[in-house]
């Protein structure tokens, strides 16, 4: 009640709250608490209704291995493919006019606000056999037989990194809008070339904003469904949708377990890559 | 301080005021409030429950005032045995499919009442312990005239891609039919099939694993038909008909499985006696030939399925009876979970 009146004794930083500040966190720790916290747990307990075994089967199966496999490449895949795309994007978008500026945002973010199935379903209609894409190559005479696009790893790729896209150059571009460009100035006044003035200035400062998008498209493409499902083939298959068959045909348990050693392996990625900020941190101190 | 109790108390009464009247509704609007039993019938939805609203469920309610049919959607066989096993049956009338019912399923579900029920009604198969058959649907192989040099006529020929070029749709699903279509193209004789060499079949199927299409949803099959993207398929009777509505796509009706909707009641409805009465008339002839001329499935009732109208139909599975190939649904029933193991590791390698 006394924000903003009496000044806090003690302040933290610009806004203190004075005691009763907890109150606004409030409201969403109790919903995550009811609606993530506790789910988990019962899926933790869920996972081990028959013991360790689940996990054990799960961990020697040679099938699973390969799904875990699958998943963790295209998930890096995509991370590459998106990052090599999106850092000359976000490049250009810095230094062209704001209306081109405008256009280029629009041609990122468009996509993002239509649904992921439809994106999804829309290139099943351009990769497929007898999709445009298709009919176009052999209709140029480029191709007889119709290049298989859908149902193979690049198909999945093609629509992953169409969704991912933005997720790696929004981060991208607010990262090099920070950079100064009087320190890029300085670089080649004492002479760098512009590689070295890349390599050395430009680059390490937009790594934050290189690391905040890889994080973001790597953790979230761990979990993709629905597009490698329908653009994909099950010799492929990644992780969500071995699990969405299992709860589909066999129950819980077992999904269960997939679901912990998804999150464990996605919590374990994030401290890795924490632990290395760190580091990168303090040695350009 | 006194102020804040005050609202705080106020609050506490507001929620009440909200909550109370929603508690009393909801207790009391349960069921028999006015003399009648409600019904609470759950089917696949969409315009088969549609077609199954009209030519069952309105009709009876119309000749019996004191039934009041509730509709839910979609039935599903985990839902059912959570109800059953938590004591407490929302549904009373429940549609499955071939894989629930079975003799073994038997501690979720009331037997079905024959002195209520005419047995002699159904055409054979489609009177189990537990379940009275829906209607008679199908697992065809459908295939596109245009993109083949002849009709196929066997199960061979689905999967001779030498003879028959191009991609085929195929269920992933265990259960959905392409182990039997394997071990039948390999040769084993129809009265052999079961129980099944899930080996031998998948060594077949391996031969054209590079040429399947897996689908997950029924649209997605249709969709492979009517792109042209699969020269064959192994679909859904019903898909594959919609499919020929707007592309050239047939069905050869020589190599088809079983593929059924049953009626049954989940074990503990306070409502079994009303809900057999119900199951009784939605087999009888009338009804069952009202629901082929709103939907192309066959009909289950033995004298309707010789009338006129409802033979007329080339497409309806009831029509061709003698080259069905019946799935042992007790023998998956039992074995369904090891199988689906085994199928599942094959398809992600």
């Amino acid at each position: 009640m006394t924000v903003g009146t009496a000044p806090a004794p003690r302040r933290r930083g610009r806004h203190g709250f004075g005691g009763g500040g907890w109150v606004l966190v409030l409201p969403l720790i109790a919903f995550l608490a009811v609606f993530f916290l506790y789910p988990l747990v019962q899926m933790a307990r869920e996972s081990m209704s028959g013991g360790f075994s689940t996990y054990e089967s799960i961990m020697t199966s040679p099938v699973y291995r390969k799904v875990f496999w699958n998943t963790l490449t295209i998930a890096g895949a995509t991370t590459a493919i998106c990052l090599v795309l999106a850092y000359p994007y976000a490049y250009v978008m810095n230094r062209v006019s704001p209306r081109v500026r405008l256009a280029l945002m629009a041609f990122v973010l468009l996509p993002f606000w239509a649904s992921l199935l439809v994106r999804s379903f829309a290139w099943i209609a351009l990769l497929q056999d007898s999709g445009l894409v298709n009919q176009a190559l052999q209709g140029l005479g480029l191709t007889d037989e119709p290049l298989s696009l859908i149902r193979t790893t690049p198909g999945v790729l093609i629509g992953m990194v169409h969704i991912m896209l933005p997720y790696m150059v929004l981060p991208l571009y607010t990262a090099m809008a920070r950079v100064d460009d009087r320190l890029l100035l300085a670089a080649s006044s004492l002479g760098a070339t512009p590689l070295r003035r890349f390599v050395r200035v430009f680059l390490p400062l937009t790594l934050p904003g290189l690391g905040a998008g890889c994080l973001l498209v790597f953790t979230i493409s761990l979990g993709f469904y629905i597009t490698p499902a329908l653009l994909g083939a099950p010799s492929q298959a990644m992780l969500g949708e071995v699990i969405a068959e299992q709860v589909e045909q066999f129950g819980l348990s077992t999904a269960s377990a997939l679901g912990i050693v998804l999150l464990t392996g996605t919590l374990l990625v994030l401290v890795v890559v924490a632990l290395f900020a760190k580091r990168i941190g303090r040695s350009s101190r | 301080m006194t102020k804040m109790t005050s609202r705080g108390g106020r609050t506490i009464a507001m929620i009440a005021a909200t909550i109370l009247p929603l508690a009393l509704i909801s207790a009391c609007g349960a069921d028999e409030s006015d003399g009648k039993t409600t019904l609470t019938v759950a089917s696949y939805g969409g315009p088969y429950q549609d077609a199954q609203a009209k030519a069952f469920f309105e009709p009876y309610m119309k000749a019996n005032p004191d039934v009041k049919i509730v509709q839910d959607s979609p039935s599903d066989n985990a839902k059912l045995r959570a109800m059953v096993d938590a004591g407490k049956p929302q549904w009373d009338v429940v549609l499955l499919a071939n894989d629930f019912g079975n003799e073994s399923q038997g501690k979720w579900l009331e037997p079905i009442d024959y002195d209520v029920v005419d047995k002699d009604a159904l055409l054979d198969g489609y009177a189990g312990k537990y379940r009275a058959g829906a209607d008679v649907e199908g697992t065809v192989l459908a295939y596109r005239e245009d993109k083949l040099p002849q009709a196929p006529s066997s199960w061979a020929d689905f999967f001779d891609t030498k003879k028959f070029p191009g991609k085929r749709a195929v269920n992933k699903f265990a259960a959905g039919g392409i182990l039997e279509a394997a071990l039948l193209a390999d040769g084993v004789p129809q009265a052999e099939l079961y129980p099944l060499d899930v080996d031998r079949a998948l060594k077949k199927i391996d031969t054209i694993k590079d040429r399947i299409v897996w689908w997950d949803t029924a649209a997605q099959s249709q969709q492979l038909l009517e792109s042209g993207e699969v020269t064959m398929g192994l679909v859904w009777v019903g898909r594959a008909i919609d499919a020929g509505k707007s592309s050239p796509v047939s069905v050869d009706w020589n190599t088809w499985l079983s593929q059924d909707a049953y009626w049954m009641v989940p074990k503990g409805t306070p409502n079994a006696e009303e809900a057999m009465k119900l199951i009784a008339y939605m087999v009888t002839k009338d009804p069952q030939v009202e629901f082929t001329q709103l939907i192309d499935y066959g009909t289950v009732n033995r004298e309707a399925a010789e009338v006129e109208s409802v033979r007329a139909n080339p497409n309806r599975p009831s029509n061709h009876l003698d080259t069905q190939v019946p799935m042992d649904d007790e023998w998956w029933a039992e074995n369904l979970e090891g199988v689906m193991e085994t199928f599942n590791a094959w398809v992600l390698t």
